[in-house]
């Protein structure tokens, strides 16, 4: 196969785009070979007017677009993080959750109506509106996650398994190790979320502030057996459920674009 | 021209473009530079995602071509994508003349 002369530039500028692309890998490497028999092309066609083959190279890669560009464009085909109805209602849920969740805390530590067993059945109701959320926010900002950004939520779901499998089996450590995978996980996740700006930095800021105060507390209290009260676990609790509201509320207030794929022009 | 501006209606002007027959993207984009006299001026690598999309929509069908050396992915119109390009050209038609009618003649 001919190639443009000096082929490394665009090679470099094709391995950076690959990792990135969201979808099915067969289609990614077609869509990749596209790319790159174009760029070939084009500085084919620069050289012949008269460029050097590394400014021939450089000008096709220019007038291609950036990589971030390109996966973006690319991401938002193929229907990855842009909002849909899914997006949209599964922000509600989670508004409503970290609001009821909220609510069932403070009435809890009131001791106001609540027995013991009716906050865990009402926390995990709310806690699948959460789970909901954030599996709307992953798919909202999915196209546009760095790499260890879209490895977080497999490392958290491992690491649900293995709490689970430790519980049911009583596995001490086991139970410690999958907690641990599943906040690294939700912090890969978030700071990749952070970094892919897709959403407001602020709330989830918040969350993953409140996160680590509650989790680093109650880690502490079960390894070293420091007691921390009650107040730093509150507030991170507080700042955790005001960053998923305000998330929730965020990805409620988007306007949904899944029914664009139906017609020819996508705005 | 911006790009942003032109985005809005890449998918009409690609199918537009590809009618005339079979293409790979390059051409496509040379096409699209040529027939717009260079006002279409956008990041090269966005018309993929857009022929990927008109592809899956049943608008465009693509192969492999190996004869000119170099292999490239060709793209031709499908009858669904001639259907809606016609589709497409009559929607312009009336929302032209709509806005015309509401600014006017250039210089009127």
């Amino acid at each position: 196969m001919a190639r443009a002369a000096g082929v490394g530039t665009i090679d470099s500028f094709v391995s950076k785009l690959e990792p990135n692309l969201v979808g099915h890998a067969r289609l990614r490497r077609r869509l990749v070979e596209e790319m790159r028999g174009h760029l070939e092309d084009a500085a084919e066609r620069h050289q012949a007017r008269g460029l050097t083959p590394d400014e021939a190279q450089q000008r096709a890669i220019d007038d291609f677009g950036s990589p971030e560009t390109v996966v973006g464009a690319w991401a938002e085909s193929k229907g990855v993080g842009v909002p849909t109805t899914f997006t949209r209602y599964a922000g509600l849920a989670g508004f409503v959750g970290a609001l009821g969740l909220g609510v069932s805390t403070i009435l809890e530590q009131m001791s106001v109506s609540y027995s013991h067993g009716a906050f865990a059945e009402v926390s995990m109701f709310f806690v699948a509106l959460f789970t909901v959320s954030l599996v709307a926010l992953y798919m909202r900002v999915r196209g546009k996650l760095v790499p260890f950004g879209r490895l977080g939520p497999r490392i958290s779901i491992a690491g649900f398994f293995i709490v689970l499998v430790s519980m049911r089996f009583w596995f001490g450590p086991g139970t410690l190790v999958g907690m641990i995978a599943i906040v690294a996980g939700l912090g890969a996740f978030f700071i990749g979320t952070i970094r892919s700006g897709v959403v407001p930095r602020g709330p989830v800021a918040l969350w993953i502030g409140g996160l680590l105060m509650s989790f680093t507390v109650g880690l502490g209290s079960v390894l070293i057996d420091v007691d921390a009260g009650a107040l730093i676990p509150l507030i991170g609790l507080t700042a955790l459920m005001v960053g998923w509201a305000w998330l929730g509320l965020h990805l409620w207030a988007e306007k949904a674009t899944d029914h664009s794929d139906r017609d020819l022009v996508v705005g | 021209m911006g790009s942003d501006l032109i985005k809005g209606h890449l998918d009409p002007l690609v199918l537009a473009v590809v009618e005339q027959g079979p293409l790979h993207g390059y051409a496509i984009i040379e096409e699209l530079r040529r027939r717009s006299r260079g006002e279409f001026d956008l990041p090269e690598g966005t018309v993929y995602p857009a022929l990927h999309r008109l592809e899956r929509l049943g608008y465009l069908a693509s192969r492999w071509d190996d004869s000119q050396g170099r292999r490239r992915r060709v793209y031709e119109l499908t009858r669904a994508g001639r259907k809606a390009l016609a589709a497409k050209r009559n929607e312009w038609k009336a929302f032209r003349s709509a806005v015309s009618s509401v600014l006017g003649n250039a210089g009127g």
